[in-house]
């Protein structure tokens, strides 16, 4: 018995007797970031890439799009979205107005590994410390963001589209300006268009499938060749610029007004998917 | 964190150990020495595309084909030593996560154990568990890719006849690596026999804690800060360390055994379930409950069960989700039901708040018969009906030759909660089953089985038609043909007779009436069991000691070999 006591007041003292220093829990950058301010290409500072995987039949997926809406009001134009519907909830309800599904999508899934359960996103491609993969739960996006916003960007990348709407052709030119000399090895660029507020049917808890969601970022298309990047083979040294064009014709049924063009520029190993810098501007200015 | 190297390490280091054991252990064989043993169990699946019944859209449907995994485990014993090491392979499997395909191999667990007078040291990957587990509890389960060993050390000291002291410490298992929170923990065990009166206690007290990495915590305080633009009353300091307190006994008495225990964690950051709370975490402390009493007397047992908890999820860090990175295990508080159709529906625990019955009643009038009656009733806090359950079984055995199994089960079960289907209603079945055996001779023998579940109905809000709940109503029928000792040969069938809400529909969205057959082959040689089966699976939630997941359809061939040396 007397032995229970001393175990009880070891345990009473560890419990109570240890205070512990709290970490910092205040607003982010001292509060709002949200403001989107346009920089030079030689100011622009590290964006991250958030690439969000969903599905119509997602009940839990309108939480994580909520997420995503509350750090782009923090992060501003440091954080670069995209939701790509595919996997296990993504084929349309029989009521859907819109597939949303795409090859390309289905393909950067797979590229990224399958998911344990949605809502998820991977973080520039990027195998955290802690993290079992690269898709990683809502609860962290926030804090891979934010470490991934530390490091200041090895190249930055600019983006000029051009649009017609008689024939619908865009032409997206991309300059890249290192900030330090790199291999080209496995390294690659990407251009995806996304498309915001399209509106559609949605599963969300209790109400069930509600035809009236907003969908934002919807991915569309990768207008570089590949899915997973074009390579870079020009020599990569630091202030040296290079440039890059595309040539797509945009589908008539997406509204170019709600259209934005994301490019980045990250490995393509099968260790190293990681993505260095990412930008994005709307398809029409 | 990736710790190959070092695993790499381990597994030279104990193979070299249990090499050169096996050597002495050669040597020693003529002098009783040291005792090598071992077992294997190997799965292979093939997959087989089937969108019907939603078997596709997983790299194993669409291009992988093949998938499979084992598990090698090898003991040695001598000079008061125990020596074990277990080599896991896992290659396109889908058992860590059903959708997706998992690739690795190594060493999965290695211990070294000696007991040195009144120490116990134990170090390496630790099974172990803390009163019945509500605080802590290091466990695999390998159908539901479980494996929380505690890699680290335990020391064990009696302090007197029938006391032990217990403590440990180290880092939670992340299938070939670690998680980066410690783990520690303690507890004292004792047994008290009261004199000639036949009472006796067994009682116990233990405590855990755990404290995050600073990753973990950056992570954490990253996502709470965001809660200043929502509202910053949900703001909250997180703490490193997390404690959690149980205590509890088992008390026996000519023929009652009362078993209980009652756990308090300190506040920590807990994934929010609640909808009205638009964050991610909550900071709340948790509270469990758990007694069991039962008596038992010739051709009588009752069992009568009780449990409630609230916050009491506990997990290696708080991002981990569904079977991930869990410390502790809240025991089940229904029956554990064998049968295809009785088996459908299970309740999986809510850490963050349920209340539990149980009553179980077995009753023997004579030889002969014996008779089953099981009621549980889970609901939230709130009283929210989660699950209920009726059971009534008859066992009638006549002589040698043959024995029935009748039975019919009722239940409620919250589909809208467990399966997070919006909208849905409470599935209700009935579910009358029967098992017929009968021996043709002592080496020949056939296995019957029926059941018949039934659903409830409800006007659909989207067609607004009258609809089964989930898949309807389902037979089921089975014949196994046994040649002992070696051959079992089993074929069945669940069939999907009357559609519901939830089943495939064809093209034009007729609800389609399906067949899920399985084929099974066993063969069975002293040790070493084989099996080879044809397997057409309907989805469902799959549970294990309380513990469930939703498993997706499966459609394919499945091969599984286990064998003990």
């Amino acid at each position: 018995m007397k032995n229970l006591i001393y175990f009880l007041f070891a345990f009473a003292l560890l419990s109570t007797g240890c205070e512990e220093i709290p970490p910092d829990v205040s607003p982010p950058n001292g509060g709002n970031n949200s403001e989107e301010i346009d920089v030079n290409l030689e100011d622009q500072p590290r964006q991250v890439l958030i690439e969000e995987f969903t599905g119509v039949r997602c009940v839990n997926c309108p939480e994580g799009s909520e997420q995503l809406e509350t750090m782009l009001n923090t992060y501003g134009n440091q954080l670069v979205a995209v939701s790509i519907h595919a996997g296990f909830f993504s084929p349309p309800h029989n009521e859907s107005l819109y597939d949303f599904r795409t090859d390309d999508g289905t393909a950067i899934l797979n590229y990224l590994e399958q998911p344990i359960g949605f809502p998820t996103a991977v973080v520039d491609r990027k195998l955290f410390q802690g993290e079992a993969s690269l898709q990683i739960a809502q609860s962290t996006w926030n804090g891979h963001v934010d470490e991934q916003l530390v490091e200041e960007p090895k190249i930055k990348i600019g983006i000029d589209p051009t649009f017609s709407m008689t024939d619908r052709n865009l032409t997206v030119d991309l300059t890249f300006l290192p900030t330090e000399n790199l291999s080209n090895e496995d390294l690659r660029y990407t251009v995806m268009i996304t498309e915001n507020n399209i509106v559609d049917y949605q599963t969300i808890p209790v109400q069930g499938d509600i035809p009236d969601y907003n969908h934002k970022h919807v991915f569309r298309d990768v207008i570089t060749t590949n899915f997973d990047g074009d390579p870079i083979t020009e020599d990569i040294l630091d202030g040296f610029s290079f440039e890059k064009s595309i040539n797509y014709t945009l589908p008539e049924n997406w509204d170019e007004n709600e259209c934005t063009v994301i490019a980045f520029v990250h490995y393509s190993s099968n260790n190293n998917k990681e993505v260095l810098q990412a930008a994005e501007v709307d398809l029409v200015n | 964190m990736n710790h190959f190297p070092n695993i790499r390490f381990q597994a030279v280091l104990l193979l070299f150990t249990l090499t050169t054991c096996s050597l002495l252990h050669a040597q020693q064989n003529n002098n009783g020495g040291g005792r090598l043993t071992g077992n294997l169990e190997l799965n292979a699946n093939f997959f087989q595309r089937d969108t019907l019944i939603g078997a596709a859209n997983t790299p194993q449907y669409d291009r992988q084909l093949f998938g499979g995994e084992s598990w090698l485990n090898m003991n040695y014993n001598n000079w008061g030593f125990d020596i074990g090491v277990r080599f896991d392979f896992f290659h396109n499997s889908n058992i860590i996560n059903p959708q997706g395909s998992f690739n690795g191999q190594g060493v999965g667990r290695w211990y070294i154990r000696k007991k040195v007078d009144k120490l116990g040291v134990e170090i390496g990957y630790i099974y172990d568990q803390i009163g019945s587990g509500i605080i802590y509890r290091a466990f695999e389960e390998r159908p539901l890719a479980i494996d929380n060993a505690l890699y680290g050390g335990k020391l064990t000291y009696d302090i007197a006849p029938n006391w032990q002291i217990k403590g440990f410490m180290g880092k939670q298992k992340q299938q070939f690596g670690l998680y980066d929170s410690v783990i520690k923990g303690a507890s004292i065990d004792g047994f008290i026999a009261i004199d000639s009166s036949g009472l006796t206690l067994a009682p116990g007290i233990g405590a855990v804690n755990r404290t995050l990495d600073d990753a973990t915590m950056n992570l954490l305080a990253a996502d709470i800060r965001t809660y200043h633009s929502i509202n910053s009353d949900f703001v909250f300091e997180p703490k490193y360390n997390v404690h959690a307190f149980s205590i509890y006994n088992n008390l026996t008495y000519k023929g009652f055994n009362w078993y209980v225990e009652a756990a308090y964690k300190t506040p920590e950051a807990l994934e929010n379930v609640i909808d009205t709370i638009p964050v991610t975490f909550i900071n709340e402390a948790g509270t469990a409950i758990y007694t069991s009493l039962s008596y038992t007397q010739k051709g009588l047992g009752i069992t009568a069960e009780y449990k409630r908890n609230e916050n009491f999820v506990f997990r290696t860090r708080p991002q981990e989700q569904l079977n991930r990175g869990l410390v502790n295990f809240l025991p089940p508080l229904t029956r554990v039901n064998t049968y295809r159709m009785t088996a459908r529906y299970n309740a999986a625990t809510q850490f963050m708040g349920e209340q539990a019955y149980q009553l179980d009643i077995t009753y023997a009038p004579i030889k002969k018969l014996l008779i089953n009656g099981n009621y549980s009733d889970i609901t939230d806090l709130d009283n929210q009906r989660l699950y209920k359950e009726y059971l009534l079984e008859i066992t009638y055995k006549y002589k040698r030759k043959w024995q029935l199994i009748a039975g019919v089960q009722r239940q409620v079960y919250n589909q809208e909660l467990y399966e997070v289907k919006p909208g849905v209603p409470n599935v209700e079945t009935v579910t009358p089953y029967a098992e017929f055996l009968y021996k043709f001779t002592r080496k020949k023998s056939l296995r019957l089985e029926a059941q018949v579940m039934t659903v409830g109905t409800y006007i659909d809000p989207e067609t607004q038609k009258k609809t089964r709940h989930d898949y309807g109503n389902w037979i089921f029928a089975l014949a196994e043909y046994s040649i002992a000792p070696h051959w079992t040969l089993t074929v069945s069938d669940m069939y999907n007779v009357v559609p519901g809400k939830n089943s495939p529909t064809d093209s034009n969205g007729k609800k389609l009436a399906i067949h899920y057959p399985r084929f099974d082959i066993f063969y069975t040689n002293k040790a070493n069991r084989y099996s080879l089966s044809y397997v057409k699976q309907v989805e469902g939630v799959v549970c294990t000691g309380g513990i469930c997941r939703l498993e997706p359809a499966f459609s394919g061939v499945k091969m599984t070999i286990t064998s003990s040396f």
